[in-house]
């Protein structure tokens, strides 16, 4: 126990804590920095020099984490409940299936969504449509927003498979082995034995993806960079932009910070809704 | 009627496979689409590559030229594999042990400190890097191993808890209070209890702790001499250029994924051993 | 020689041999510049047959740790080595005012000017500008790519143009309007000779700067140091690119790097405009380009300017935001650090990293070095070193192209008109670069 507080503390506290400080001031490239005050989170909040780019990216957002949290964790219970339904090997292929883009770098994960639905005749749908002899699509004007959904959400189903498998596979086979005895369908075995007793995995899922959607901008940045004219551009992306493309570091960390702020005020509201105070089962051991 | 039945069984039987199968279909075309271009020479316009031959592998036998001088794709694999196991190792014993602190132990800001696990996944790594540098330069871990994957390691701990929390909370208190009572300390009650209770978490933790080491770079390539060879430096490397070699980039992942996969699928396998205990409730 | 006789001399003071370790970070990025780095150890090689030969105890070994990474996580991890106190004595970087300012280099000007008979002298003059800052010269240019226009000789000729008329519509020198490229590639595509006729970089770049160059744009003023927007030369500009992509000479969406150079080595591209003179290097490594089509099929040249910009003086533009050599201020030996660059940028040397990388030699007397004399690409691209531009060094100016080029992907995208992208980039830059100055005609 010990040890982990301390370590914790250590690396992630401190960086943290240096990081908000960075915030206040006009880091650049070179790490030299001047204190000067709130100008940067001034900025943010359009007084004096407005930045035209916020609102759009705050909305973009809001679409992006409403849309990948779903997938992740509905494709991750899917995933799960079904492989685990199947005939044991065949789940486990399926599941590796899943796993796949965790296991590449992330580089060619971004990579293949590029690929795939670049706008050429050489994208990997688009020369299907045109071996079919349908016209190409240009996905990434029509609809970046989607594909980068998409392509977030599934790398999400890849932990949440791993993680919500394993939690059935602690479940004792005594609990569906009663309810199929008392006349309980699949469905209903799903319903209400199975997913009940996920809400821990459940939670913790939820938690962890939407810090991770609101705070990840690796795989956008790989894959539309934030376009087309900014389609795509995220809260954490912007900051990155901000902060390696621009060497305002300490614009970039004040986008950060307030990205933070927000990320707690959610993970309450997500901890509130499942009721986390009633499933921190009390310690029974006195310290 | 019989057969009626049988048949709605049979389809209610096939149903997962016919849904998964669906819902797999894009991912599969988009792999193989990619892999086929680590077997195709020269550059590939489209999907099938127009020749076909094994010069991408070449990495698997000859040298690579690293720096000025060379290195071997193994030298640079071994190196990634010995990193990442180490913090998944590192990950997995602070993990349990924190996570059975949690789910048993009551001391005060127990909630906070879990919430504020979460927290911290807030600030992307990148970001963090800079502070990261300067602790370690300050603590003398700077340019060695075991800090960075210190570094590495405490990055991932924070979900690791919440995941090895799960996994205790999942376990009656009967198994504890019987031990205790034929008077286990409760460290032995940990090691030798607990943790074969908890084989699955223990896998998906260290899964979790070895992936994020393995696909590494900016750590490792910042807070460490240039001269550390691992495998996520190589592809790197191999991006750099406005003028990228596609077929070699994807037999190169190829390789790079089986370690991760393998794992996966060998850690799973031990999933299904999962002891079943009898009849009790759930605490 | 009697100038290095003096130096030595003062340094024969053991009776041991002395060795001294210079350490160098050296960037590719990407496997085509290794010779920037070998041509530092080289240096030093000679460097210690000449201390050998004149009785000197002192020899100088160079520790140079080659990277094929990008810019980005290499200077990063430059910068904070130096603040870690572990900084090399020489590197490889391009930000000469970022670095001035900091004080992580020594000027290089007084090294200069005592070796200016010697070795500097004939370094293209436009280079020194990359490397100038507040009046000195703080690096050493080693290694030039000039951006232009590549295009497929044999589209034209299948279009019917004789060699002769190639060469007049398109001369090596750039000395052409920018109009003249986009009629050919437009006769190419109705011609269905190729699927592309022209395909810019898919990101922001020096090939990105030299377009808007030619348009006219001018983006920055050296003399006051400040940023411009020129915005009837830009609404040009947007205005031009969204009438080629509804012409279908230009794609809506820039295809990604790899089709790009597949396309144009295969003949399915009339012009990119995405490359510069190295890159036919990479392509023969990686697209199976063969040097007889490099010769016969593919021409080069510098962007042209449009009819308007030609008319307001503009000439063929080139840019390419080539790296220098500097020495860091943590060097405990920059005198011989400084030696090592200027041995790394002798003829040999500039000959060597041409010949490998198939970039023009930065230096005249290069050209009749034994090694590329006889190479008639380089010799017939090396004039585009003369007119190559260096990057603006302004800390803003890249976010500024960034931006840019959003809005050229946008109206491209058809997502907005070429005004509403002028109209947005000028809020953009009245709120974020504070001493701007706006061109209204």
């Amino acid at each position: 126990m010990g040890p982990s507080i301390g370590l914790i503390f250590f690396f992630y506290f401190i960086p943290v804590i240096l990081t908000f400080l960075i915030a206040f001031t006009n880091m650049g490239r070179t790490l030299r920095w001047e204190f000067i005050g709130l100008q940067n989170f001034a900025r943010l909040f359009g007084i004096g020099a407005r930045d035209p780019l916020v609102p759009k990216v705050l909305l973009n957002t809001l679409l992006y984490t409403a849309g990948a949290l779903p997938v992740t964790i509905i494709g991750g219970l899917l995933v799960s409940i079904l492989s685990m339904r199947m005939h044991p090997k065949a789940g486990l292929f399926f599941r590796t299936l899943f796993f796949v883009p965790r296991a590449l770098p992330p580089v060619v994960w971004g990579f293949l969504w590029a690929w795939s639905f670049e706008g050429t005749r050489y994208g990997l749908f688009n020369a299907i449509r045109t071996a079919l002899g349908l016209p190409i699509i240009h996905w990434f004007i029509r609809h970046p927003m989607l594909i980068v959904i998409l392509a977030n959400g599934f790398l999400g189903v890849s932990l949440a498979m791993l993680v919500f498998s394993s939690a059935i596979a602690t479940i004792p086979k005594d609990y569906t082995r009663a309810a199929e005895i008392d006349g309980a369908t699949e469905w209903q075995v799903v319903r209400y034995v199975i997913i009940p007793l996920l809400k821990w995995p459940i939670l913790t899922m939820t938690a962890w993806h939407l810090m991770s959607f609101l705070n990840s901008y690796v795989y956008i940045m790989l894959i539309t960079g934030g376009g087309p004219y900014y389609a795509t551009e995220v809260w954490s992306l912007y900051a990155y932009h901000a902060a390696f493309n621009s060497y305002r570091y300490g614009y970039g960390a004040s986008l950060i910070s307030l990205l933070v702020i927000v990320n707690v005020v959610l993970l309450f509201v997500v901890v509130r809704a499942f009721g986390m105070r009633r499933m921190l089962t009390k310690g029974k051991i006195e310290l | 009627m019989r057969t009626y039945r049988g048949l709605m069984r049979y389809l209610e039987g096939a149903v997962p496979y016919i849904l998964m199968a669906i819902v797999s279909a894009p991912f599969l075309t988009m792999y193989i689409g990619f892999f086929l271009r680590a077997f195709g020479e020269g550059a590939v316009l489209g999907i099938l590559p127009r020749k076909w031959g094994f010069s991408n592998f070449q990495f698997l036998w000859k040298p690579i030229a690293w720096g000025l001088g060379q290195t071997t794709m193994w030298t640079a694999l071994g190196n990634t594999i010995l990193f990442a196991v180490t913090s998944g190792i590192v990950v997995t014993v602070i993990c349990m042990l924190a996570g059975y602190a949690l789910s048993r132990v009551e001391f005060r800001g127990r909630n906070f400190y879990l919430v504020l696990q979460l927290v911290l996944h807030a600030v992307p790594g990148q970001i963090l890097l800079i502070a990261v540098f300067f602790l370690l330069l300050y603590v003398g871990l700077l340019h060695r191993i075991p800090g960075v994957a210190l570094a590495r390691a405490s990055l991932e701990i924070p979900l690791g808890i919440w995941m090895a929390k799960g996994f205790f909370d999942g376990i009656p208190w009967d198994v504890e209070r019987s031990a205790m009572v034929d008077g286990c300390t409760r460290f032995q009650v940990w090691y030798k209890i607990f943790l074969p209770l908890v084989k699955p978490g223990i896998a998906a933790v260290f899964i979790w702790g070895f992936l994020f080491a393995w696909h590494d770079f900016i750590y490792v390539y910042t807070l460490l001499p240039g001269t550390i060879k691992v495998m996520s430096t190589l592809i790197q490397s191999l991006l750099a250029t406005e003028v990228i070699d596609y077929g070699y980039l994807a037999a190169l992942s190829l390789i790079y994924a089986v370690p991760p996969l393998a794992l996966f699928v060998f850690l799973q396998r031990a999933l299904l051993k999962v002891p079943v205990f009898g009849g009790k409730g759930i605490g | 020689m009697l100038l290095f006789a003096g130096f030595f001399a003062g340094l024969v003071v053991a009776q041991e041999l002395e060795l001294i370790t210079i350490k160098a970070y050296v960037i590719g990025p990407g496997p085509m510049g290794i010779k920037k780095a070998e041509n530092l150890v080289l240096a030093a090689e000679q460097l210690n047959r000449i201390l050998e030969i004149s009785g000197a105890k002192v020899r100088v070994k160079v520790e140079v740790e080659f990277s094929e990474l990008k810019w980005g996580p290499f200077a990063e991890k430059f910068y904070l080595d130096f603040r870690a106190g572990k900084a090399p004595d020489i590197v490889t970087l391009r930000e000469t005012a970022d670095l001035a300012e900091g004080g992580y280099i020594v000027p290089l000007d007084d090294h200069v000017k005592e070796f200016w008979d010697l070795n500097y002298y004939d370094f293209y003059s436009n280079l020194w500008e990359g490397a100038t800052w507040k009046g000195k010269i703080w690096g050493i240019p080693h290694d030039i790519s000039p951006t232009g226009i590549w295009y497929r000789k044999d589209v034209l000729r299948k279009l019917g143009y004789t060699d002769a008329e190639i060469a007049e519509l398109l001369p090596e020198d750039g000395n052409t309007a920018l109009e003249v490229v986009g009629r050919l590639a437009k006769e190419a595509v109705e011609a269905g000779l190729v699927e592309y006729g022209i395909l810019h970089r898919p990101s922001k770049g020096p090939g990105f700067y030299a377009a808007l160059l030619a348009f006219g744009a001018e983006c920055y003023d050296p003399e006051q140091a400040r940023l411009v927007l020129d915005k009837p030369a830009l609404l040009d500009f947007y205005r031009w690119h969204e009438e080629m992509v509804e012409q279908g000479v230009i794609p809506p969406e820039p295809p990604p790097w790899s089709t790009i150079h597949a396309t144009f080595v295969e003949g399915k591209t009339f012009t990119t405009w995405a490359s510069h003179v190295g890159t036919p290097a990479e392509w023969k490594a990686k697209y199976g380009l063969t040097d007889e089509v490099l010769d016969k099929d593919l021409g080069f040249l510098p962007f042209p300017p449009t009819e308007k910009a030609r008319a307001a003086g503009v000439g063929p533009v080139s840019v390419h935001d080539f790296p220098l050599y500097f020495v860091t201020t943590q060097s405990t030996h920059p005198e011989i650090a400084k030696l090592i660059i200027m041995f790394a940028t002798s003829p040999q040397a500039c000959a060597i990293h041409s010949a490998f990388s198939l970039r023009p030699p930065y230096r005249a007397s290069a050209l009749y070095h034994p090694l590329i004399k006889d190479n008639s690409y380089i010799q017939r691209t090396a004039p585009s070193a003369k007119t190559v531009r260096p990057v603006p060094i302004h800390p803003r100016f890249w976010d500024y192209m960034s931006r840019a080029f959003e809005a050229l992907k946008g109206v491209e995208a058809g997502i907005i008109t070429p005004e509403q992208a002028l109209t947005d980039l000028e809020a953009w830059f009245l709120a974020e670069v504070p001493d701007g100055e706006v061109i209204e005609e």
